[in-house]
């Protein structure tokens, strides 16, 4: 039998091989064309699809090496600084700490070379765009703090202590602490948003006393923000949050006048 | 349906939960992993594959639609086509001698994957492939996780092409019968 001499029963008999993908090039179009209207073939291959998704099942287990979540932990966070990367920083005054765009899943597509580099020419003119509005100096490279996240990120030694967030929200995050307690920074995503009069400030909770760790202007709460923590009170701190204060700031000094948004109780690392 | 913790994860991710990432694989990347290196045969592009898979995830954690079937299904055809995939490239990089990694002989099905993630029927269904005869067993799993053709498959085996197409179809005629008797459990959620 050849192809060209096929009835509809010969190709019904390639279903099977259709839905395992074990056709030949030139059976697959004969198989597809009998798809398009016949509804015998296409009942039949939804049957043959379902017995397929089966069949991964079929194979001995495997554990996976422990290591690999924190090869994926370590990607994540080099897709996290190539978002820094092409975005900006919207400058505030006498902040000590700074920010970084939202990091969108998207942004770790593999895309098609020509695809990417439209995109890249688009987010260049955006990049022109924006400066020119704002008249002022972005930053194209990942903050300080980020870079100082991924140092500790990947350093021996380190505890991370996760953020909990309060129940109205779902701010998530960790504190990362050197092992020598000398260097601490906070990332945190999805937070709630603030209207343009107010800002977030961080608190630092250190035998009951309150400190502020810095009033920011972040333009959404998604994130994920980079905050470093002051490190003459790294060794001190007990707990660490955040809340949404008006514009400048706590109107009560140090000391927070609104719930906290989340916090981070620096007790037992994870 | 009412949301699973699977789902929940899912949608957390949707949203940039980097977290939630981490816990589907701590869950899932075991079976990832075996698929994986089902495929390659080697650790090392295992390793790479299942990094793949997830961040394939991370980006397309939409796309996954829980009225169509389990998240554990979905995501090992995602495994097992990164796989393909690789090896595809590596045989197309590799001598031709080197160009499959595995041998001729019976492949061994008597090692399960998460049996708990297993549903009644696909248990059925893998043990009746169990009990297919070698060739059919064989040629069903050299195109499923060598992503091998008709005319791949009968070179291989040094058999004929209609042979190998006669042992496709049979076994999968037979794996077939077990489903059609109870479709609606195949499908069932997590």
């Amino acid at each position: 039998m050849t192809l060209n001499n096929m009835n509809r029963n010969d190709l019904l008999d390639l279903i099977p091989a259709y839905a395992l993908d074990a056709l030949d090039a030139d059976e697959k179009p004969l198989v597809e064309a009998l798809l398009k209207d016949d509804t015998e073939a296409q009942q039949l291959l939804q049957e043959y699809q379902a017995v397929t998704s089966a069949l991964a099942f079929h194979v001995p287990e495997r554990p996976a090496p422990p290591h690999l979540r924190a090869g994926l932990q370590a990607k994540l966070a080099e897709s996290r600084q190539q978002n820094a990367d092409k975005t900006i920083t919207v400058p505030t005054e006498n902040r000590d700490t700074s920010s970084s765009a939202p990091a969108s899943p998207t942004n770790i597509t593999r895309f098609p070379t020509t695809i990417l580099l439209s995109v890249a020419a688009a987010v260049i003119v955006l990049v022109i765009g924006i400066v020119a509005f704002l008249n002022s100096n972005p930053t194209s490279a990942p903050s300080p703090n980020e870079l100082l996240y991924n140092e500790l990120f990947n350093a021996e030694g380190t505890s991370s202590y996760s953020v909990i967030p309060n129940v109205a929200t779902d701010v998530t995050g960790e504190l990362l602490v050197s092992a020598d307690n000398s260097e601490a920074v906070l990332r945190i995503a999805s937070l709630p948003d603030t209207t343009e009069e107010q800002s977030y400030q961080l608190w630092l909770i250190t035998d009951d006393q309150f400190q502020s760790g810095g009033v920011f202007h972040w333009p959404t709460g998604h994130g994920p923000y980079f905050v470093g923590i002051n490190p003459d009170l790294v060794g001190d701190i007990v707990t660490v949050g955040m809340t949404i204060e008006p514009f400048d700031g706590s109107p009560l000094g140090n000391e927070p006048s609104s719930e906290q948004l989340f916090s981070v109780e620096v007790t037992t690392a994870n | 349906m009412s949301e699973t913790p699977t789902h929940a994860l899912i949608r957390q991710i949707q949203t940039g939960s980097e977290e939630a990432l981490l816990q589907l694989h701590d869950e899932f990347a075991t079976p990832v992993y075996s698929v994986a290196y089902r495929v390659l045969g080697n650790a090392q592009d295992a390793e790479e594959v299942t990094q793949d898979v997830f961040l394939k995830l991370w980006d397309k954690a939409q796309s996954f639609d829980p009225e169509r079937g389990k998240f554990i299904t979905w995501l090992l055809t995602i495994a097992r086509r990164t796989a393909i995939d690789r090896l595809r490239k590596r045989q197309r990089r590799d001598a031709p001698d080197n160009s499959v990694s595995m041998d001729a002989e019976p492949y061994l099905w008597e090692t399960k994957l998460g049996e708990e993630d297993v549903s009644d029927l696909q248990r059925s269904l893998l043990s009746v492939m169990d009990e297919l005869p070698n060739d059919q067993r064989n040629a069903i799993y050299l195109s499923y996780f060598h992503g091998m053709s008709h005319s791949d498959i009968a070179a291989h085996v040094d058999k004929p092409l209609g042979t190998v197409k006669s042992h496709i179809r049979m076994g999968m005629q037979k794996l077939r019968s077990i489903w059609i008797q109870e479709p609606t459990t195949l499908n069932d959620s997590e």
